[in-house]
C-alpha cells in the first residue's frame, strides 16, 4: 500500500524528468550499443579475421586470462561504453540541475506538494533507471552476439554478468557525484567546471603536493617511475587509490572486490550528500559559483591551496637560485597566493546567467 | 488559513523581509503591493515553499509548508514568467498537474484556454509573453487549489487580455477561492480584494481595502489665502499630489498625533474639498519616499 502510494507520488516527478531528458532516454541506449554491441558484431560476426582470432587463441592461448584477451579483447568494449556512459551521465546531471536553476524549472519543482528529497530521488532513479536499462540491454546484446559468434565454444556468462555489475556501479558512482556537484554549483557553468576540476582534482592534487615537496626535499612518491625497481611510496599508492578514470577505465581481469566497494561507497557518499544538498538547497544564491557558504570557503581556499602550488611550480622554473628550488617555490607559492585569492573572491561575488 | 509569522530572509545580507506576519482567511483575496524590489516575488516565493526563510514560518491550514510541502496540494504558485513550462502543450502541463493537484479541472482548463484563444496543443515556448501569462494563470486556477498565488499576473499582457485575466481570477474569488495577488495595478486590486498587504522596508502592513487610508492620510483640494505655506507643504503630513494655479491636492496625515489638520484649519483657506482617497494615494502616501531597494 505504502509503495504504491510512493510511486503514486514519484510518477509526475519522473514523468516531469523524462520530459526533461526525452533526448537522453533514447539515445543514451542508441550510442551504447554503438561502444559495445556493433563493434562486438563487427569483430565476431561481420569481419573475416574472426576464425583467425579463435585459431591464435586455440595455438597461444595458456594462461587463464588469454581467454579474455584474444575473445572478449580484454573488456575494452565494455570500458568504451562505461566512458561513453559517464559523459552522458554528466550532461544529464547538467539537464537536471544546472539547467533547471536557470530556466525556472527548479522554483516550479519547489513550488509542488512534494519534499525536496523526494524530487531528488526522482531525478536520481531516472538517471539510475535509464543508465541500467541501458547497460542491461546492450549487455544482453553482447551477450546474444558472443553467444551466435564462431567463439560461442568460449561464452562465458559471468563474464557478462561481471560486466554488467561493474559497469553500472561505475556510472552510478559518476552519476552520483555529477548530480552532487551540480547540488552544491549555482550554474551550468560552475558545474560543469567543477565537475570535470573535481574529476581530476584528487590526481592533479596529488602530483601539485608531490612537486611542492619535492621542492622542498621531500618525496612522496618513487623516483625513476614505474620501470624502476624502487618501491612504491605512500604518494603512488594514493595515486591509484584516488584516480576515479582509473576504475572507470578498468580492463576485465584489473575488476576486483576492492574496486566495487569503493565505487558502492562512493555512490552511497555522493547520493547522500546530493540529498541533503539539495534539501536545503538556496535558490536566491542561483547563479552563483557556489550556492552554499561552507562551499564557498571550501572552494576559496581549495582554489587558492591548488593555483598556489601551481604558482609555486612556475617559480621553481623561472626563478633557478642559487639557494635552491625552494626559493624559486616560496616566491612563485606567495605571490599566486595573493592573486588567487583576489581571483577567487571576485568570481565568488559575480553571478552568472549560464 | 494562511497564516505568516515572524518571517525573515536575507539575500547577499542584506535584508529583504524582517519579522514579517499576516493572515488570510479562507475565500478572501488579498494584493500584495511595494516598490519594485521591495521584495514582493521573495515573500510569494517564501510562501510557496521555493525560498526557505531565515526566520519565522508560513502555516497553511495550520500547517508548515516548509516541514510538510504536502500540505501544498491546495496551494499553487503562478510565477511571473511559466518558463518552466517551455517544451510543453497546454495539455501536456494539465496532464501533468492533474495528476499532482486532486481537484484539477481539465474541462476548466480547456474552457478558459478557448477563451482566451490559445492552442491547448502548441508548445508553451511558442507563446508570446502575454500568452504565456494567460495560460499560466488557466493552469493554476484549474487546480481549484484553495490558495493561489500570483506574481503579477498582468504582467506583459495587452488591455484588452489584462481584462479576461482580471475577470477570471474575479470568478475564481467568487467562487470561494483564496488569493494572493501581487501587482501594480492598484485600481484593479482596490476592486477586487479585501486586504491589501503593503511591502515595505522588509515589513507588511495589512490594510482592508474598503477602508485602506481609514485614519490614516486623508486626500484633499485646497486653495490658500495668498501665498501657499511652503514649510506646511515641506513636513513631513503633508504631501503634494498637484498643484495648479492656487489650487492644491494634498494627501494630509490625519493618524492620532498628527497636528497637520488642525494648523490646515488655523490657517483658514479659501476651500478645503475632501476626496476620496485611493489605493494609488495610499501607495504614494506609504511609499513615496521610498528608493529602490534594487
Amino acid at each position: 500500500m505504502r509503495t504504491k502510494s510512493l510511486w503514486y507520488g514519484m510518477r509526475p516527478l519522473l514523468g516531469r524528468e523524462y520530459a526533461q531528458a526525452r533526448l537522453f532516454i533514447f539515445a543514451v541506449p542508441i550510442v551504447h550499443f554503438l561502444t559495445l554491441g556493433l563493434p562486438r558484431m563487427n569483430e565476431w560476426l561481420w569481419s573475416e579475421q574472426s576464425a583467425g582470432m579463435i585459431g591464435r587463441f586455440q595455438r597461444n592461448a595458456s594462461a587463464h586470462g588469454d581467454l579474455y584477451r584474444y575473445v572478449y579483447d580484454n573488456g575494452n568494449h565494455e570500458v568504451a561504453g562505461r566512458l561513453w556512459l559517464l559523459l552522458a551521465a554528466f550532461v544529464l546531471a547538467l539537464v537536471q540541475i544546472g539547467v533547471e536553476r536557470r530556466n525556472g524549472s527548479q522554483e516550479l519543482l519547489f513550488s509542488l506538494p512534494y519534499s525536496r528529497g523526494r524530487i531528488f530521488a526522482a531525478k536520481w532513479l531516472l538517471g539510475a533507471s535509464l543508465f541500467g536499462g541501458s547497460l542491461l540491454l546492450n549487455t544482453l546484446i553482447d551477450a546474444v552476439v558472443m553467444a551466435a559468434s564462431p567463439a560461442s565454444h568460449y561464452f562465458r556468462a559471468d563474464y557478462f554478468a561481471v560486466q554488467f555489475g561493474y559497469s553500472l556501479l561505475v556510472v552510478l558512482a559518476g552519476y552520483s557525484c555529477a548530480l552532487f556537484i551540480g547540488t552544491v554549483t549555482g550554474s551550468v557553468a560552475s558545474q560543469t567546471i567543477l565537475t570535470w576540476v573535481l574529476a581530476a582534482l584528487p590526481i592533479v592534487f596529488v602530483e601539485l603536493l608531490d612537486a611542492s615537496l619535492q621542492a622542498h626535499g621531500i618525496y612522496m612518491s618513487r623516483q625513476g617511475g614505474y620501470d624502476s625497481y624502487s618501491p612504491m611510496l605512500w604518494g603512488d599508492r594514493i595515486r591509484i587509490w584516488l584516480n576515479f578514470f582509473g576504475y572507470a577505465s578498468a580492463q576485465y581481469l584489473a575488476i576486483t572486490w576492492v574496486k566495487a566497494i569503493f565505487l558502492i561507497g562512493l555512490t552511497i557518499v555522493s547520493a547522500g550528500l546530493g540529498l541533503l544538498a539539495y534539501s536545503r538547497n538556496p535558490t536566491e544564491n542561483n547563479g552563483k559559483l557556489m550556492v552554499f557558504k561552507r562551499g564557498e570557503t571550501v572552494l576559496r581556499y581549495g582554489f587558492v591551496i591548488c593555483a598556489s602550488m601551481v604558482a609555486g611550480m612556475l617559480g621553481t622554473e623561472l626563478f633557478r637560485l642559487s639557494a635552491g628550488d625552494q626559493f624559486g617555490y616560496d616566491i612563485g607559492f606567495v605571490l599566486g597566493c595573493a592573486l588567487s585569492a583576489l581571483g577567487i573572491r571576485n568570481l565568488l561575488r559575480m553571478r552568472f546567467k549560464y | 488559513m494562511l497564516k505568516a509569522r515572524h518571517l525573515s530572509k536575507r539575500i547577499d545580507g542584506k535584508p529583504v523581509l524582517t519579522e514579517v506576519g499576516f493572515e488570510l482567511e479562507a475565500g478572501k483575496v488579498a494584493g500584495l503591493i511595494g516598490r519594485n524590489g521591495a521584495g514582493k516575488t521573495t515573500l510569494l516565493k517564501i510562501m510557496s515553499g521555493i525560498l526557505d526563510p531565515d526566520g519565522g514560518e508560513v502555516l497553511f491550514e495550520d500547517r508548515s509548508i516548509h516541514r510538510e510541502p504536502e500540505a501544498k496540494r491546495e496551494l499553487v504558485f503562478i510565477p511571473d514568467t511559466p518558463e518552466a513550462w517551455y517544451g510543453y502543450t497546454g495539455w501536456g502541463a494539465a496532464y501533468m498537474f492533474g495528476q499532482i493537484y486532486p481537484r484539477f479541472d481539465p474541462v476548466y482548463f480547456k474552457d478558459t484556454m478557448n477563451r482566451f484563444g490559445l492552442p491547448l496543443d502548441r508548445n508553451i515556448r511558442h507563446f508570446s509573453k502575454g500568452m504565456r501569462m494567460m495560460f499560466s494563470t488557466a493552469l493554476g486556477l484549474s487546480t481549484r487549489a484553495r490558495l493561489v498565488l500570483l506574481d503579477e499576473p498582468t504582467n506583459g499582457i495587452d488591455p484588452i487580455a489584462k481584462k479576461q485575466v482580471l475577470t477570471l481570477l474575479m470568478e475564481a474569488a467568487a467562487d470561494g477561492m483564496s488569493l494572493v495577488v501581487s501587482s501594480h495595478l492598484l485600481e484593479e486590486l482596490e476592486r477586487m480584494t479585501d486586504a491589501i498587504w503593503i511591502l515595505r522596508s522588509g515589513t507588511v502592513e495589512t490594510h482592508a481595502s474598503e477602508s485602506a487610508a481609514e485614519g490614516i492620510v486623508s486626500k484633499l483640494q485646497v486653495v490658500f489665502q495668498g501665498d501657499a505655506p511652503a514649510a506646511w507643504l515641506n513636513s513631513a503630513d503633508v504631501r503634494v499630489l498637484d498643484h495648479i494655479g492656487r489650487v492644491y491636492t494634498l494627501l494630509l496625515n490625519v493618524a492620532s498625533g498628527s497636528t497637520a489638520a488642525a494648523e490646515l484649519e488655523s490657517m483658514n483657506p479659501l476651500l478645503v474639498e475632501p476626496l476620496p482617497v485611493r489605493l494609488e494615494d495610499l501607495y504614494v502616501w506609504k511609499l513615496g519616499g521610498e528608493t529602490y531597494a534594487n
